[in-house]
């Protein structure tokens, strides 16, 4: 069984910094242990408590000890022994099937209070989806205790992988990925990106006489083509409302981006310059938009008015060479090479960056860092990293300043979206 | 069927959860329809059917054969062109390499070549494929410069999704900064 679910790392980011007001101050972690009703669990009973586990870590404000009740017949929640080991929360659960289905029964007590503060059970149609059972149960124990936020934990990542030259296949998968799901199989398609905030379709670009961008209804499994272009075509950001894309294209045999609307099927240029403009994504309200252009030399980020592109000016001052960004509100977060050669290894690392605040908070200091995506409440970013010949998915935890990193076993990502 | 995406078993690994204890909120399990709606073995490719060889006559089937078999040995015969990490002008040593290529395509004035751009694993999926757009661009502004219609050129980015090496050396990370050509029909 892999081990997937076991957490490489979880060291502190740099010190946090009051100026972006993403940060917040955190208080003591909560102290938590997690027990399984068997006295022999099965492989999956241990991998979902693993899975438990490691999303209590991820949340960043519990602190996952070991049981002090070995063995046997468990004690009540109630017991002392808990209290003793200084436990704030103690999570005891009992896997079943039923009727075909996989689930846990939980409960969650408070040590220190004496009470029970969650019973739920929870179910899955299959075996494989079994790291849902351990992020619901997460994202329900985080609001029980009033603390909340981990919504983020049950979305859906969508991303698109090498299996060999021009050959892609797109996955679905949990936000560890560990579980994963084929949807888009055979051919090159490429940039997968979920096309609303409810993740009921996405956009890819599928190369056939030409690349082309299609959308994916999930629900009706109707696949609509949106529109082509001679040489590269790529949907890099949605706005909020779901209405307009901005598109990397090249009808003229240049990377420049447009925004789409996808109710009358206008594209309007946004960028005219002759070399490279990429990577366009919205930021403040989605009147203004952040995009990687190499107008200066070298990649750079570039900040522009929508109802005014010929007014573009450079956004960020740090190193040279910046050739990717995402963003979330009036944050972005971009992707910087720190080493410069043709012959070894570069360093990639990731940088915190706001539209009002010339602050620049280092996320990464080692390996190549990359596909920074913020979650939908802007306080957790997904990240890819290699290191010494490893690989792993990252997740920052930007309101509690750590970071953690998954084992990554799904070969070459080309593009992924969260 | 057209459309090969996975519809049935992304619908039912949309909602791969529904609390059914007592405190929980009840509703149909979106699993449950969507297992109903589209089962998973369904899961088809997003690619157009497959040819079925059979039905193609064996006439055409050879001559279309033949062409590729041309077309295949008309493009081993064009040379690749290099290009400098992170850049996309052509550099001194790949003018005689355009200038070749720049030759081969007035000899086959008939044929038409698509160039593709490919970029090396370093850089991001994104600014990669333009790039890689960009050094195809470059080529094809140096043979409009020698003499080649532009109309018999038509250009494309694969990004980093293209080596033809794999390894991770700096021999490797050169092979793969390149730009080649592929005969359209």
């Amino acid at each position: 069984m892999r081990a997937l679910i076991a957490l490489l790392a979880a060291t502190a980011l740099y010190a946090a910094d009051a100026t972006l007001e993403i940060v917040k101050e955190v208080g003591t972690a909560l102290n938590v242990a997690v027990e399984s009703r068997s006295d022999q669990p099965e492989r999956l009973d241990r991998k979902i408590a693993r899975m438990i586990e490691a999303d209590l870590r991820v949340a960043g404000f519990f602190n996952v000890l070991e049981s002090p009740a070995k063995g046997g017949d468990r004690p009540p929640m109630s017991a002392s022994i808990y209290r003793e080991a200084g436990l704030d929360y103690l999570v005891r659960y009992e896997f079943f099937t039923r009727d075909g289905r996989f689930g846990i029964a939980a409960q969650i007590y408070d040590a220190k209070e004496q009470r029970e503060v969650l019973s739920r059970s929870y179910t899955v149609s299959r075996e494989e989806r079994y790291p849902f059972l351990a992020h619901n149960l997460a994202i329900d124990f985080a609001d029980a205790i009033g603390v909340g936020g981990l919504e983020w934990m049950s979305r859906f990542v969508i991303f698109s992988r090498n299996v060999g030259p021009k050959e892609t296949e797109i996955l679905i998968s949990d936000y560890s990925l560990t579980f994963k799901q084929v949807v888009v199989r055979g051919g090159f398609n490429i940039f997968p990106k979920w096309a609303d905030d409810r993740q009921r379709g996405f956009y890819y670009t599928h190369y056939h006489d030409k690349p082309t961008l299609y959308h994916v209804d999930l629900y009706s499994g109707e696949r609509t083509k949106i529109t082509a272009s001679r040489g590269m075509l790529v949907c890099s950001d949605v706005s909020r409302d779901g209405k307009r894309l901005l598109l990397t294209m090249a009808p003229e045999d240049r990377p420049d981006i447009y925004e789409f609307t996808l109710a009358t099927g206008e594209k309007r240029r946004l960028t005219t310059y002759g070399g490279i403009d990429v990577n366009g994504h919205y930021v403040e309200e989605d009147q203004a938009m952040l995009f990687v252009s190499d107008r200066l030399g070298y990649p750079e980020i570039f900040y522009t008015r929508l109802d005014n592109p010929r007014a573009t000016t450079q956004f960020v001052y740090k190193g040279r060479n910046n050739n990717y960004i995402n963003t979330w509100g009036n944050y972005a977060v971009f992707v910087s090479r720190d080493t410069d050669s043709a012959f070894e290894g570069n360093t990639f690392n990731l940088y915190l960056i706001s539209t009002t605040s010339d602050f620049i908070r280092q996320l990464t200091t080692t390996g190549q860092n990359n596909f920074p995506r913020f979650s939908a409440s802007g306080d957790t970013i997904l990240h890819t990293k290699s290191y010494r010949r490893e690989s792993a998915l990252g997740v920052i935890r930007l309101a509690y300043n750590k970071s953690f990193l998954f084992p990554l076993d799904v070969g070459t990502i080309q593009a992924i979206d969260w | 069927m057209l459309s090969k995406v996975l519809w049935g078993a992304l619908l039912a690994s949309l909602l791969l959860l529904s609390g059914c204890g007592d405190k929980s909120t009840v509703e149909p399990s979106m699993d449950e329809r969507a297992d109903v709606a589209a089962p998973e073995d369904d899961a088809v490719d997003t690619e157009v059917a497959a040819v079925d060889e059979d039905q193609i006559a064996a006439e055409a089937r050879a001559a279309a054969q033949e062409a590729a078999k041309k077309a295949e040995a008309l493009a081993e015969r064009m040379p690749k062109v290099y290009f400098d990490f992170d850049r996309y002008n052509i550099r001194a040593d790949m003018q005689s390499v355009v200038e070749e290529i720049a030759q081969i395509m007035k000899e086959e004035e008939r044929i038409n070549f698509r160039i593709e751009g490919n970029c090396d694993e370093w850089g991001t999926e994104e600014y990669n494929y333009a790039l890689g757009l960009r050094r195809a661009k470059s080529i094809q502004d140096a043979l409009v410069r020698l003499g080649v219609d532009p109309d018999r050129l038509s250009l494309i980015s694969y990004g980093e999704s293209n080596p033809v090496c794999t390894e991770s050396n700096r021999e490797c990370w050169q092979m793969n900064r390149r730009g080649e050509f592929t005969v359209l029909p």
